[in-house]
Protein backbone atom coordinates (compact mmCIF):
# COMPACT_ATOMS: atom_id res chain seq x y z
CA UNK A 1 0.00 0.00 0.00
CA UNK A 2 1.03 3.57 -0.52
CA UNK A 3 0.31 6.56 1.70
CA UNK A 4 -1.17 9.22 -0.57
CA UNK A 5 -2.56 11.87 1.74
CA UNK A 6 -2.38 12.92 5.37
CA UNK A 7 -4.74 11.50 7.92
CA UNK A 8 -5.27 11.29 11.63
CA UNK A 9 -6.90 8.87 14.04
CA UNK A 10 -7.33 8.48 17.78
CA UNK A 11 -7.60 11.04 20.56
CA UNK A 12 -5.54 12.57 23.35
CA UNK A 13 -7.61 10.79 25.99
CA UNK A 14 -5.93 8.61 28.58
CA UNK A 15 -5.27 5.04 27.31
CA UNK A 16 -5.49 6.20 23.70
CA UNK A 17 -2.94 7.09 21.05
CA UNK A 18 -3.31 9.79 18.40
CA UNK A 19 -1.68 9.17 15.04
CA UNK A 20 -0.90 11.62 12.26
CA UNK A 21 0.20 9.85 9.12
CA UNK A 22 1.54 11.35 5.91
CA UNK A 23 3.45 10.49 2.73
CA UNK A 24 7.25 10.40 2.80
CA UNK A 25 9.78 10.45 -0.04
CA UNK A 26 11.90 7.68 1.34
CA UNK A 27 11.66 5.44 4.37
CA UNK A 28 9.69 5.43 7.57
CA UNK A 29 10.07 8.41 9.93
CA UNK A 30 8.42 7.94 13.30
CA UNK A 31 8.14 10.59 15.99
CA UNK A 32 6.72 9.35 19.29
CA UNK A 33 5.59 11.44 22.24
CA UNK A 34 4.45 9.15 25.04
CA UNK A 35 3.60 9.49 28.71
CA UNK A 36 5.42 6.17 29.10
CA UNK A 37 8.24 7.00 26.68
CA UNK A 38 11.00 5.61 28.89
CA UNK A 39 9.26 2.30 29.52
CA UNK A 40 7.57 1.67 26.19
CA UNK A 41 8.84 4.23 23.65
CA UNK A 42 10.95 1.67 21.83
CA UNK A 43 8.20 -0.94 21.93
CA UNK A 44 5.68 1.48 20.38
CA UNK A 45 8.20 2.37 17.67
CA UNK A 46 8.72 -1.32 16.82
CA UNK A 47 4.99 -2.01 16.85
CA UNK A 48 4.25 0.88 14.47
CA UNK A 49 7.00 -0.29 12.12
CA UNK A 50 5.61 -3.82 12.16
CA UNK A 51 2.06 -2.64 11.38
CA UNK A 52 3.37 -0.56 8.46
CA UNK A 53 5.47 -3.40 7.09
CA UNK A 54 2.53 -5.85 7.42
CA UNK A 55 0.66 -3.51 5.10
CA UNK A 56 3.66 -3.35 2.74
CA UNK A 57 4.10 0.36 3.41
CA UNK A 58 7.69 1.44 2.80
CA UNK A 59 7.41 5.22 2.93
CA UNK A 60 5.57 7.12 5.63
CA UNK A 61 5.85 9.89 8.18
CA UNK A 62 4.23 9.14 11.53
CA UNK A 63 3.59 11.33 14.54
CA UNK A 64 2.28 9.34 17.50
CA UNK A 65 1.07 11.01 20.69
CA UNK A 66 0.51 8.26 23.21
CA UNK A 67 -1.20 8.39 26.57
CA UNK A 68 -0.65 4.82 27.62
CA UNK A 69 -2.48 2.93 24.85
CA UNK A 70 -2.49 -0.87 24.81
CA UNK A 71 -1.02 -2.66 21.79
CA UNK A 72 -4.46 -3.52 20.39
CA UNK A 73 -5.41 0.17 20.55
CA UNK A 74 -2.21 1.16 18.76
CA UNK A 75 -2.92 -1.48 16.11
CA UNK A 76 -6.50 -0.22 15.61
CA UNK A 77 -5.51 3.46 15.46
CA UNK A 78 -2.70 2.77 13.02
CA UNK A 79 -4.92 0.75 10.71
CA UNK A 80 -7.57 3.45 10.73
CA UNK A 81 -4.99 6.11 9.88
CA UNK A 82 -3.57 3.93 7.10
CA UNK A 83 -6.97 3.25 5.51
CA UNK A 84 -7.77 6.95 5.69
CA UNK A 85 -4.60 7.95 3.90
CA UNK A 86 -4.37 5.54 0.99
CA UNK A 87 -6.71 7.50 -1.28
CA UNK A 88 -9.67 6.56 -3.45
CA UNK A 89 -7.94 4.23 -5.89
CA UNK A 90 -6.80 1.73 -3.23
CA UNK A 91 -10.25 1.28 -1.68
CA UNK A 92 -10.40 -1.41 0.94
CA UNK A 93 -12.89 -4.22 0.78
CA UNK A 94 -14.06 -4.12 4.39
CA UNK A 95 -15.73 -7.51 4.06
CA UNK A 96 -12.39 -9.27 3.76
CA UNK A 97 -10.15 -7.15 6.00
CA UNK A 98 -8.69 -9.41 8.66
CA UNK B 1 -18.31 13.76 39.43
CA UNK B 2 -20.37 14.70 36.44
CA UNK B 3 -18.47 14.86 33.15
CA UNK B 4 -18.24 18.36 31.67
CA UNK B 5 -18.83 18.49 27.94
CA UNK B 6 -17.22 20.61 25.25
CA UNK B 7 -19.69 22.91 23.50
CA UNK B 8 -19.45 25.46 20.70
CA UNK B 9 -19.60 29.11 21.78
CA UNK B 10 -21.63 31.39 19.58
CA UNK B 11 -19.64 34.61 19.87
CA UNK B 12 -22.11 36.42 17.64
CA UNK B 13 -24.36 36.50 20.70
CA UNK B 14 -23.34 39.48 22.76
CA UNK B 15 -23.86 37.90 26.19
CA UNK B 16 -21.73 34.87 25.21
CA UNK B 17 -19.06 37.11 23.72
CA UNK B 18 -18.86 39.34 26.82
CA UNK B 19 -18.39 36.36 29.14
CA UNK B 20 -15.74 34.84 26.85
CA UNK B 21 -13.87 38.13 26.55
CA UNK B 22 -13.88 38.69 30.32
CA UNK B 23 -12.64 35.13 30.83
CA UNK B 24 -9.68 35.68 28.50
CA UNK B 25 -8.77 39.04 30.02
CA UNK B 26 -8.90 37.35 33.44
CA UNK B 27 -6.30 34.89 32.20
CA UNK B 28 -4.04 37.64 30.89
CA UNK B 29 -4.88 37.24 27.20
CA UNK B 30 -5.89 39.49 24.35
CA UNK B 31 -9.41 39.09 23.10
CA UNK B 32 -9.01 41.12 19.91
CA UNK B 33 -7.72 38.05 18.08
CA UNK B 34 -9.44 36.91 14.94
CA UNK B 35 -11.09 33.57 15.62
CA UNK B 36 -13.47 31.63 13.42
CA UNK B 37 -14.47 28.85 15.79
CA UNK B 38 -14.57 28.86 19.56
CA UNK B 39 -15.20 25.94 21.88
CA UNK B 40 -15.79 26.01 25.59
CA UNK B 41 -16.68 23.99 28.66
CA UNK B 42 -19.34 25.15 31.11
CA UNK B 43 -19.85 24.02 34.67
CA UNK B 44 -23.51 24.84 35.05
CA UNK B 45 -23.71 28.46 33.89
CA UNK B 46 -20.04 29.17 34.45
CA UNK B 47 -17.48 29.17 31.62
CA UNK B 48 -14.48 27.20 32.92
CA UNK B 49 -12.38 26.50 29.81
CA UNK B 50 -12.13 27.76 26.25
CA UNK B 51 -10.09 27.46 23.09
CA UNK B 52 -10.42 28.88 19.57
CA UNK B 53 -8.94 28.53 16.13
CA UNK B 54 -8.63 30.48 12.93
CA UNK B 55 -7.53 28.57 9.83
CA UNK B 56 -4.63 26.41 11.09
CA UNK B 57 -3.88 28.43 14.22
CA UNK B 58 -5.11 27.46 17.66
CA UNK B 59 -5.34 30.36 20.07
CA UNK B 60 -7.10 31.92 23.07
CA UNK B 61 -6.79 28.67 25.03
CA UNK B 62 -7.44 29.07 28.76
CA UNK B 63 -8.65 26.96 31.69
CA UNK B 64 -10.05 28.26 34.97
CA UNK B 65 -7.47 27.83 37.76
CA UNK B 66 -9.99 26.06 40.01
CA UNK B 67 -10.55 23.38 37.36
CA UNK B 68 -6.95 22.42 36.60
CA UNK B 69 -6.13 18.74 36.92
CA UNK B 70 -9.41 17.66 35.33
CA UNK B 71 -8.03 17.32 31.81
CA UNK B 72 -10.21 20.18 30.56
CA UNK B 73 -7.32 21.42 28.44
CA UNK B 74 -7.05 17.93 26.94
CA UNK B 75 -10.72 17.97 26.06
CA UNK B 76 -10.58 21.38 24.41
CA UNK B 77 -7.42 20.69 22.40
CA UNK B 78 -8.69 17.22 21.48
CA UNK B 79 -11.92 18.66 20.10
CA UNK B 80 -10.12 21.41 18.18
CA UNK B 81 -7.74 18.86 16.63
CA UNK B 82 -10.70 16.65 15.66
CA UNK B 83 -12.44 19.59 13.98
CA UNK B 84 -9.26 20.59 12.13
CA UNK B 85 -8.80 17.01 10.88
CA UNK B 86 -12.33 17.07 9.52
CA UNK B 87 -11.27 20.11 7.50
CA UNK B 88 -8.25 18.14 6.28
CA UNK B 89 -5.87 20.31 8.29
CA UNK B 90 -3.13 18.13 9.77
CA UNK B 91 -0.50 20.77 10.42
CA UNK B 92 -1.40 23.41 12.95
CA UNK B 93 0.12 26.01 15.20
CA UNK B 94 -0.52 27.32 18.65
CA UNK B 95 0.45 30.62 20.22
CA UNK B 96 0.94 30.43 23.94
CA UNK B 97 2.90 31.87 26.83
CA UNK B 98 6.34 30.37 27.53
CA UNK B 99 5.34 29.09 30.99
CA UNK B 100 2.62 26.76 29.69
CA UNK B 101 4.29 25.18 26.67
CA UNK B 102 4.91 21.95 28.61
CA UNK B 103 1.28 20.93 28.30
CA UNK B 104 1.30 21.39 24.56
CA UNK B 105 4.54 19.50 24.20
CA UNK B 106 2.77 16.56 25.89
CA UNK B 107 0.09 16.84 23.19
CA UNK B 108 2.76 16.32 20.53
CA UNK B 109 3.44 19.95 19.68
CA UNK B 110 6.97 21.09 18.97
CA UNK B 111 8.52 24.44 19.77
CA UNK B 112 9.25 26.53 16.70
CA UNK B 113 10.52 29.65 18.46
CA UNK B 114 10.01 31.53 21.71
CA UNK B 115 10.48 35.15 22.63
CA UNK B 116 10.32 36.36 26.24
CA UNK B 117 6.54 36.67 26.15
CA UNK B 118 5.29 34.46 23.36
CA UNK B 119 5.87 30.98 22.00
CA UNK B 120 4.92 29.48 18.69
CA UNK B 121 4.47 25.72 18.59
CA UNK B 122 3.40 23.44 15.77
CA UNK B 123 2.15 19.92 15.32
CA UNK B 124 2.23 17.84 12.18
CA UNK B 125 4.42 15.44 10.26
CA UNK B 126 5.89 18.16 8.02
CA UNK B 127 7.14 20.77 10.45
CA UNK B 128 9.70 23.51 10.18
CA UNK B 129 12.58 21.03 10.21
CA UNK B 130 11.11 19.54 7.04
CA UNK B 131 10.86 23.01 5.44
CA UNK B 132 14.47 23.65 6.43
CA UNK B 133 15.51 20.31 4.99
CA UNK B 134 13.82 21.16 1.68
CA UNK B 135 15.49 24.60 1.63
CA UNK B 136 18.90 23.01 2.27
CA UNK B 137 18.55 21.06 -0.96
CA UNK B 138 18.37 24.42 -2.77
CA UNK B 139 21.59 25.67 -1.17
CA UNK B 140 23.87 27.73 -3.44
CA UNK B 141 27.63 28.07 -3.07
CA UNK B 142 29.06 31.56 -2.58
CA UNK B 143 30.73 33.88 -0.10
CA UNK B 144 28.11 36.59 -0.01
CA UNK B 145 24.58 35.19 0.11
CA UNK B 146 21.70 37.66 0.21
CA UNK B 147 17.96 37.36 0.56
CA UNK B 148 14.79 39.33 -0.08
CA UNK B 149 11.30 38.61 1.20
CA UNK B 150 8.52 40.21 -0.79
CA UNK B 151 4.76 40.04 -1.01
CA UNK B 152 4.96 41.62 -4.50
CA UNK B 153 1.31 42.59 -4.68
CA UNK B 154 2.06 43.14 -7.57
CA UNK B 155 5.76 43.17 -8.62
CA UNK B 156 6.85 46.82 -9.19
CA UNK B 157 9.91 48.67 -10.45
CA UNK B 158 10.71 49.14 -6.76
CA UNK B 159 10.97 45.38 -6.26
CA UNK B 160 13.03 45.07 -9.42
CA UNK B 161 15.36 47.80 -8.16
CA UNK B 162 15.82 45.94 -4.86
CA UNK B 163 16.61 42.68 -6.67
CA UNK B 164 19.05 44.44 -9.01
CA UNK B 165 20.82 46.10 -6.07
CA UNK B 166 21.09 42.86 -4.08
CA UNK B 167 22.15 40.79 -7.10
CA UNK B 168 24.94 43.26 -7.92
CA UNK B 169 26.39 43.00 -4.38
CA UNK B 170 25.94 39.30 -3.68
CA UNK B 171 27.21 36.08 -5.18
CA UNK B 172 23.71 34.73 -4.88
CA UNK B 173 20.31 36.07 -3.80
CA UNK B 174 17.39 33.97 -2.50
CA UNK B 175 14.04 35.62 -3.09
CA UNK B 176 11.03 34.53 -1.06
CA UNK B 177 7.52 35.34 -2.20
CA UNK B 178 4.95 35.45 0.59
CA UNK B 179 2.62 32.50 0.11
CA UNK B 180 -0.23 33.67 2.32
CA UNK B 181 -3.42 34.36 0.37
CA UNK B 182 -4.42 37.64 1.97
CA UNK B 183 -3.54 39.98 -0.90
CA UNK B 184 -5.37 41.47 -3.89
CA UNK B 185 -3.37 39.28 -6.28
CA UNK B 186 -3.30 35.55 -5.60
CA UNK B 187 0.01 33.86 -4.78
CA UNK B 188 0.29 32.10 -8.16
CA UNK B 189 0.06 35.43 -10.03
CA UNK B 190 2.41 37.27 -7.66
CA UNK B 191 4.95 34.44 -7.93
CA UNK B 192 4.68 34.30 -11.71
CA UNK B 193 5.16 38.08 -12.09
CA UNK B 194 8.26 38.00 -9.88
CA UNK B 195 9.57 35.07 -11.91
CA UNK B 196 9.10 36.93 -15.19
CA UNK B 197 10.48 40.16 -13.72
CA UNK B 198 13.74 38.57 -12.55
CA UNK B 199 14.25 36.20 -15.48
CA UNK B 200 17.34 38.11 -16.70
CA UNK B 201 19.33 37.59 -13.48
CA UNK B 202 21.42 34.43 -13.29
CA UNK B 203 22.34 34.61 -9.60
CA UNK B 204 18.91 34.65 -8.03
CA UNK B 205 16.53 31.86 -7.04
CA UNK B 206 12.85 32.05 -6.21
CA UNK B 207 11.24 30.31 -3.22
CA UNK B 208 7.86 30.36 -1.56
CA UNK B 209 7.68 31.21 2.13
CA UNK B 210 5.42 28.37 3.27
CA UNK B 211 3.99 29.01 6.70
CA UNK B 212 7.20 30.39 8.01
CA UNK B 213 7.99 33.93 6.81
CA UNK B 214 5.52 36.81 7.06
CA UNK B 215 2.57 34.45 7.13
CA UNK B 216 -0.63 34.60 9.11
CA UNK B 217 1.13 32.14 11.38
CA UNK B 218 4.40 33.91 12.04
CA UNK B 219 3.43 37.52 11.54
CA UNK B 220 -0.32 38.01 11.77
CA UNK B 221 0.11 41.76 12.36
CA UNK B 222 1.11 42.18 8.73
CA UNK B 223 -2.41 41.29 7.70
CA UNK B 224 -4.38 42.77 10.58
CA UNK B 225 -3.55 46.10 12.21
CA UNK B 226 -2.51 45.53 15.78
CA UNK B 227 -1.19 47.50 18.70
CA UNK B 228 2.50 48.31 18.44
CA UNK B 229 3.64 46.03 21.28
CA UNK B 230 1.92 42.98 19.77
CA UNK B 231 3.33 43.81 16.35
CA UNK B 232 6.81 43.98 17.90
CA UNK B 233 6.34 40.58 19.53
CA UNK B 234 5.12 39.00 16.30
CA UNK B 235 8.00 40.58 14.40
CA UNK B 236 10.45 39.07 16.92
CA UNK B 237 9.01 35.61 16.30
CA UNK B 238 9.14 36.00 12.55
CA UNK B 239 12.71 37.31 12.67
CA UNK B 240 13.95 34.49 14.91
CA UNK B 241 12.45 31.90 12.60
CA UNK B 242 14.26 33.53 9.71
CA UNK B 243 17.53 33.52 11.63
CA UNK B 244 17.31 29.99 13.07
CA UNK B 245 15.85 28.03 10.22
CA UNK B 246 16.00 29.89 6.94
CA UNK B 247 19.23 31.88 7.05
CA UNK B 248 21.06 28.90 8.55
CA UNK B 249 19.77 26.49 5.88
CA UNK B 250 20.92 28.66 2.98
CA UNK B 251 23.90 30.42 4.55
CA UNK B 252 22.23 33.80 4.19
CA UNK B 253 24.34 36.72 5.44
CA UNK B 254 22.31 39.69 4.21
CA UNK B 255 18.66 40.54 3.98
CA UNK B 256 17.63 43.44 1.78
CA UNK B 257 14.54 45.55 2.43
CA UNK B 258 13.19 48.78 1.01
CA UNK B 259 12.94 51.71 3.42
CA UNK B 260 9.41 52.03 4.67
CA UNK B 261 7.97 55.54 4.33
CA UNK B 262 4.29 54.74 4.93
CA UNK B 263 3.23 51.65 6.85
CA UNK B 264 3.90 51.80 10.63
CA UNK B 265 3.66 47.99 10.80
CA UNK B 266 6.40 47.47 8.23
CA UNK B 267 8.49 50.16 9.93
CA UNK B 268 8.32 48.23 13.22
CA UNK B 269 8.99 44.98 11.37
CA UNK B 270 12.15 46.36 9.73
CA UNK B 271 13.42 47.78 13.02
CA UNK B 272 12.90 44.50 14.91
CA UNK B 273 14.35 42.50 12.03
CA UNK B 274 17.53 44.55 12.24
CA UNK B 275 17.84 44.00 16.02
CA UNK B 276 17.09 40.29 16.03
CA UNK B 277 19.04 39.22 12.96
CA UNK B 278 22.26 41.01 13.93
CA UNK B 279 25.00 39.74 13.86
CA UNK B 280 24.04 36.50 12.03
CA UNK B 281 22.35 38.34 9.21
CA UNK B 282 22.83 42.00 8.36
CA UNK B 283 19.80 43.99 7.37
CA UNK B 284 20.41 46.30 4.43
CA UNK B 285 17.82 49.04 3.97
CA UNK B 286 17.85 50.84 0.68
CA UNK B 287 15.91 54.01 -0.18
CA UNK B 288 12.77 53.56 -2.20
CA UNK B 289 12.94 54.13 -5.92
CA UNK B 290 10.98 57.11 -7.19
CA UNK B 291 9.02 57.40 -10.42
CA UNK B 292 9.68 60.19 -12.94
CA UNK B 293 7.43 62.60 -11.06
CA UNK B 294 9.39 62.01 -7.82
CA UNK B 295 6.60 59.88 -6.46
CA UNK B 296 7.77 56.93 -4.33
CA UNK B 297 7.06 53.60 -6.02
CA UNK B 298 5.01 51.21 -3.92
CA UNK B 299 2.65 48.34 -4.59
CA UNK B 300 -0.03 50.29 -2.69
CA UNK B 301 0.28 53.11 -5.24
CA UNK B 302 0.13 50.62 -8.09
CA UNK B 303 -3.06 49.08 -6.75
CA UNK B 304 -4.58 52.57 -6.43
CA UNK B 305 -3.75 53.28 -10.10
CA UNK B 306 -5.30 49.98 -11.15
CA UNK B 307 -8.39 50.85 -9.15
CA UNK B 308 -8.52 54.27 -10.87
CA UNK B 309 -8.03 52.57 -14.24
CA UNK B 310 -4.97 54.73 -14.94
CA UNK B 311 -2.97 52.26 -17.04
CA UNK B 312 -0.91 55.02 -18.71
CA UNK B 313 0.67 56.13 -15.44
CA UNK B 314 1.31 52.53 -14.39
CA UNK B 315 4.16 52.36 -16.89
CA UNK B 316 6.19 54.54 -14.50
CA UNK B 317 5.70 52.15 -11.62
CA UNK B 318 5.83 48.60 -12.90
CA UNK B 319 8.20 46.71 -15.21
CA UNK B 320 7.04 45.63 -18.69
CA UNK B 321 6.28 42.08 -17.57
CA UNK B 322 3.85 43.21 -14.88
CA UNK B 323 2.33 45.85 -17.17
CA UNK B 324 1.60 43.23 -19.79
CA UNK B 325 -0.24 41.13 -17.27
CA UNK B 326 -2.19 44.09 -15.89
CA UNK B 327 -3.33 45.13 -19.37
CA UNK B 328 -4.58 41.64 -20.09
CA UNK B 329 -6.20 41.57 -16.65
CA UNK B 330 -8.00 44.87 -17.34
CA UNK B 331 -9.16 43.74 -20.76
CA UNK B 332 -10.55 40.56 -19.33
CA UNK B 333 -12.31 42.51 -16.61
CA UNK B 334 -13.87 44.88 -19.16
CA UNK B 335 -15.12 41.97 -21.22
CA UNK B 336 -16.69 40.50 -18.14
CA UNK B 337 -18.32 43.85 -17.38
CA UNK B 338 -19.66 44.20 -20.92
CA UNK B 339 -21.01 40.72 -20.78
CA UNK B 340 -22.65 41.59 -17.50
CA UNK B 341 -24.29 44.70 -19.02
CA UNK B 342 -25.82 42.75 -21.86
Amino acid sequence: MEIINQSTSGTLESSDIQIILGPNKQGIDIDIRSSVQKQFGEHIDMLIRKILSDKMIENAKVLAVDNGALDCTIQARMETAIYRSIGENQRVDWGVVE
Amino acid sequence: MEQLAVVRLNLARKEVYEVWKAFLVNHGMQSDEIVTDTLGIYDGEKLVATGSYHKNIIKCVAVDKGYRGQCLLNKIVNEIIAELSQKNIYHYFVYTKPDVIGKFIDFGFKKVVCTDHLCLLERGVYGIEYYKHKLKMRYQEGHVIGSIVMNANPFTKGHLHLVKYAASLCDFVHIFVVEEEESVFPFSIRYELVKQGIASFNNVKLHSTGNYIVSNTTFPSYFINKKADITTEHARLDASIFEHYIASALGIKYRFVGEEPFSPTTKIYNRVLKEVLYPTVQLVEIPRLTARNDDIISATKVRALIEANDLESLENYVPRTTLKYLEAYKKQKMEVNQFGNN
